[in-house]
């Protein structure tokens, strides 16, 4: 028969879940955050290699349409620095939820040991 | 954590295992997509230089299609090669002599040589684990079996 988990063990356990779902959102976010990152400085490195005199266009539907070098220049740096203040409040709270997983980690181990101790032959866990 | 009736064993639960197998299934489901999507962006990249270069070579008579199937050809007698447009990135573009357009697309092709290495990496290694891990359920279902 299936043994009941102490309902304080189940629920740390279920914060730990939670706090594991909220990181893997958070790396994810941040992962696409980065990539456009990565995007926007290659379009600005583009934009230095090419000719000064070389006309630039966006696309805009299915229309390309003539930019300022300048302007096309300012909108990404723009782009960049909201993208890098993204990136940064992503990492402080990846860090910050990695710490508050480390730590339950550590509680939901000890539970672990408090009610399933190892060595004691033949001893049931208590029921729930 | 220890089994209580024979030390030193480590037990592991099925469903812990089987939650495992899922979650890399998805895992290698999204690599292989990203692989393909990488993939088609290098034969992009690669029939667009040798558009170029084509062009370069010899621009006059040509035939273009005026559809993606081919069903209209066009016969073009000469496509002046002094300027192309390339896409830069972000919806951006840029008019610039076709040998600036070669580099560009050159540096992009080896960008994108690299994430497919990096993709390939990862994905050998999610199929490694998932390998063991499929192995591992097989022997306890064949052992729940003989036990029966």
């Amino acid at each position: 028969m299936a043994e009941r988990i102490p309902p304080e063990l189940q629920t740390q356990l279920l914060k730990l879940q939670q706090l594991q779902n909220q990181l893997e959102r958070l790396t994810y976010e941040k992962s696409v955050i980065e990539g456009e990152l990565r995007e926007v400085n290659e379009v600005l490195k583009e934009l230095t290699n090419i000719p000064q005199d070389a006309p630039v266009y966006k696309i805009v539907g299915n229309l390309l349409v003539k930019q300022e070098r300048t302007n096309v220049q300012n909108e990404l740096n723009e782009r960049k620095e909201l993208l890098e203040l993204k990136s940064r409040t992503y990492q402080k709270q990846e860090g910050l939820l990695r710490k508050q997983f480390e730590d339950l980690q550590k509680k939901v181990n000890e539970l672990v040991q408090k009610y399933y101790p190892q060595g004691t032959q033949g001893s049931s866990p208590p029921k729930a | 954590m220890s089994d209580s009736t024979s030390p030193g064993r480590v037990v592991v639960s099925l469903e812990d295992l089987l939650a495992q197998a899922d979650a890399l299934r998805k895992s290698i489901d999204a690599l292989q997509k990203l692989r393909d999507e990488v993939y088609e962006s290098l034969n992009s990249v690669k029939s667009s230089k040798d558009a170029i270069n084509l062009l370069k070579t010899q621009g006059k008579d040509l035939m273009l299609s005026a559809d993606r199937r081919g069903y209209v050809l066009l016969k073009v007698n000469e496509i002046p090669i002094s300027k192309v447009l390339v896409n830069l990135g972000l919806g951006y573009y840029a008019e610039i002599e076709p040998d600036q357009a070669s580099k560009i697309l050159d540096e992009k092709e080896d960008e994108l040589n690299k994430s497919l290495q990096d993709i390939t990496q990862r994905l050998n290694k999610a199929l490694e684990e998932y390998t063991q891990i499929a192995e591992f359920l097989n022997r306890a279902q064949q052992s729940q079996r003989s036990g029966e």
